[in-house]
């Protein structure tokens, strides 16, 4: 499970901004800006939104003249194991979640599913 | 000079108790357990013990925290001595010399002074962080919140020119790590801002996940996919563990230079542990007799970075405790850590919890002078945590993190959020960004907003406001100085140069 990608680093560092900026200012837009003297929820964030975009704009961009390293290789194994390790500790957990405290009166298990409690 | 002994008394008695010198002591062997294993450095050891200074009163709290951090860091020089794997950029020096030392059947030494040297030098700056906290954090009642928010540009500004590579992209991962911070509740407006309907977020991003998530995991994998960063297994004796007569005079002038440099580098805002590292070696070696003897198995080359950069590491707390101001990621990680046991780290913390602080102090020393006691007689066993095979210890720490994050919101989104910040280190990982600025960010960030938009309800909305207070004004002009610095493409390659040796 080896990718490699010939992306240049800036390249993708760029585009990475570029979406955190674009999708803070996409779901931020409800967030009312107010003006300097008097500043609304959404004051900091949409000029926060407004830079980190415009950054990684510049570094994409500055990366087509300027050439920086390549992403390389990427061995998927370790990150997509990494992360489906979180997930699947998070889903038995959710599992576990379900069962009520009733169930585990007379048990450190869930009595239906058989899942152990977590908290007593 | 009475109010600063009766202040450590009051410091000494709480914090000298049985049960708080269990948990420093707990805190210290937990730390240098992690510290040591190859390839995982202070800031992921301290993260991924966290979780566990949780749910015990904030003083024994700290003072575990505060076990802990010299611990990992204690562990990080000896596995940068042994097996010449530096966890972090502080003991890049150490492993130089140290290295050579243990090549050649004085590792034990090389160790030994390690840990007197720090001793030593956090002995001195535990005493100046006393004497200097409180007059500083007088100063800072002067401070307006424009002059706050100037500070922590300041602040952060330091930390970036000092992080590792492309300054551009420092700012960049450390704007986004204030946006991160800015998730949850707006107390001003009683907004919700990014929550996505998720009662998770309302309180903000889960400062554990972040941090285990960029630092812990991120280095987990970092470490599977390039196995080759590690470093060879020790095969050297450790046996005779003191230093001969000719080695402690060699280091004994060097570890009270290194501690100097050590101690007044760090107060700066911006780390300068890892600075002072590298600049008292460059003086050992420039002072030196025989200075071709450096980078060859110099006692002197172990003691004096190894003094600076603990003097370094703990003056670097007096920002923190008295402006409330972390000046690296570590700093962050502990001023999240206290903001969890409910403390806000700034000049409240003196004046109405004396106890604390002094507490806190005094635990300093009492942790350092642990590990001397601790780790001489057990490096047999860190040396052999050396050799541990990474398919045990991968999941070990993996289930560690885990349910440490579960374990302080005790929701399975937290490790949603987690698996997240892993992914988005990872991507950054791989494109040449360091994480650390991101969690400076995150700690900073909302502070920096509230103090942004108090200076600006007083001004009427007049920037100019952050010009005109004088102290502001400077601290403003320093960083834009420091800024166009680091611009400029000689002092940029010379900069490389530094942290490529």
């Amino acid at each position: 499970m080896v990718l490699n990608i010939r992306m240049s680093q800036d390249m993708l560092a760029g585009v990475i901004f570029m979406a955190i900026g674009a999708a803070a200012y996409w779901f931020g837009s409800d967030l009312d800006t107010g003006n300097a003297a008097d500043m609304g929820a959404g004051y900091v964030p949409h000029a926060l939104a407004g830079i980190i975009f415009g950054m990684g704009a510049f570094m994409s961009l500055r990366s087509i003249w300027l050439s920086s390293p390549a992403v390389g290789s990427v061995n998927l194994r370790p990150i997509v194991f990494v992360l489906a390790s979180c997930a699947a500790f998070a889903l038995l957990l959710m599992k576990s979640d379900s069962c009520s405290p009733a169930r585990y009166r007379f048990s450190s298990r869930c009595l239906e599913c058989g899942v152990p409690a977590l908290s007593t | 000079m009475d109010l600063l002994i009766s202040n450590l008394v009051l410091g000494f008695s709480g914090a000298a108790t049985l049960e708080n010198i269990g948990y420093a002591f707990v805190g210290c062997l937990l730390g240098t357990l992690v510290g040591v294993l190859p390839g995982i450095g202070v800031v992921p050891t301290v993260a991924m013990l966290l979780p566990l200074t949780f749910g015990i009163d904030p003083l024994s709290g700290l003072i575990m925290l505060a076990g802990i951090y010299y611990g990992a860091q204690y562990g990080g020089s000896t596995a940068a001595i042994l097996v010449r794997m530096p966890g972090e950029a502080g003991s890049i020096v150490t492993a130089l010399d140290g290295y050579e030392m243990a090549r050649k059947g004085r590792g034990g030494a090389a160790l030994a002074i390690a840990a007197l040297a720090s001793f030593f030098a956090g002995t001195v700056a535990t005493l100046l962080i006393a004497a200097f906290g409180s007059s500083l954090a007088s100063v800072a009642m002067q401070f307006h919140s424009a002059d706050y928010f100037s500070l922590m540009v300041l602040g952060l500004t330091m930390s970036i020119v000092l992080a590792q590579g492309s300054i551009f992209k420092a700012i960049a991962v450390m704007l986004a790590g204030f946006l991160f911070g800015l998730i949850g509740l707006d107390l001003n407006s009683g907004a919700q801002r990014y929550t996505f309907g998720v009662p998770d977020l309302y309180e903000g991003v889960s400062f554990l996940a972040i941090s285990i998530g960029l630092f812990g995991l991120v280095e987990v994998v970092r470490n599977l996919e390039f196995p080759e960063a590690r470093g060879e297994n020790p095969k050297m004796r450790i046996r005779d563990l003191y230093p001969n007569k000719q080695e402690f005079r060699d280091s004994a002038p060097a570890a009270a230079r290194g501690t100097l440099i050590g101690s007044v580098l760090g107060i700066l805002p911006g780390g300068g542990a890892v600075l002072a590292s590298f600049a008292s070696y460059t003086l050992e070696k420039k002072l030196s007799s025989k200075p071709e003897t450096f980078g060859n198995g110099a006692p002197a080359g172990v003691a004096a970075p190894e003094a600076a950069n603990n003097a370094g590491a703990q003056t670097s707390f007096i920002p923190l405790l008295t402006l409330g101001l972390p000046s690296n990621p570590i700093m962050a990680l502990l001023m999240g850590a206290m903001m969890i046991h409910g403390i806000a780290p700034g000049t409240a913390v003196i004046s109405e919890r004396p106890d604390l602080f002094w507490g806190l102090i005094a635990s300093m020393w009492i942790g350092n002078l642990l590990l001397v006691v601790l780790n001489l007689p057990l490096v047999g066993l860190w040396v052999r945590l050396l050799t541990i095979s990474y398919r045990m210890l991968f999941p070990a720490i993996m289930m560690f993190c885990l349910i440490g994050v579960y374990s302080e919101g005790g929701s399975a989104f937290q490790i949603f959020l987690l698996a997240g910040f892993t992914l988005l280190g990872y991507l950054l990982m791989r494109c040449g960004c360091e994480p650390a600025p991101m969690i400076l960010g995150f700690i900073l960030g909302p502070m920096m907003e509230e103090n942004l938009r108090r200076a600006l309800t007083v001004s009427g909305g007049d920037y100019g406001v952050f010009i005109d207070r004088p102290i502001s004004a400077t601290l403003l002009g320093a960083a834009a100085l420091l800024l166009l610095v680091m611009a400029l493409p000689g002092l940029r390659n010379s900069r490389a140069k530094a942290f490529e040796e």
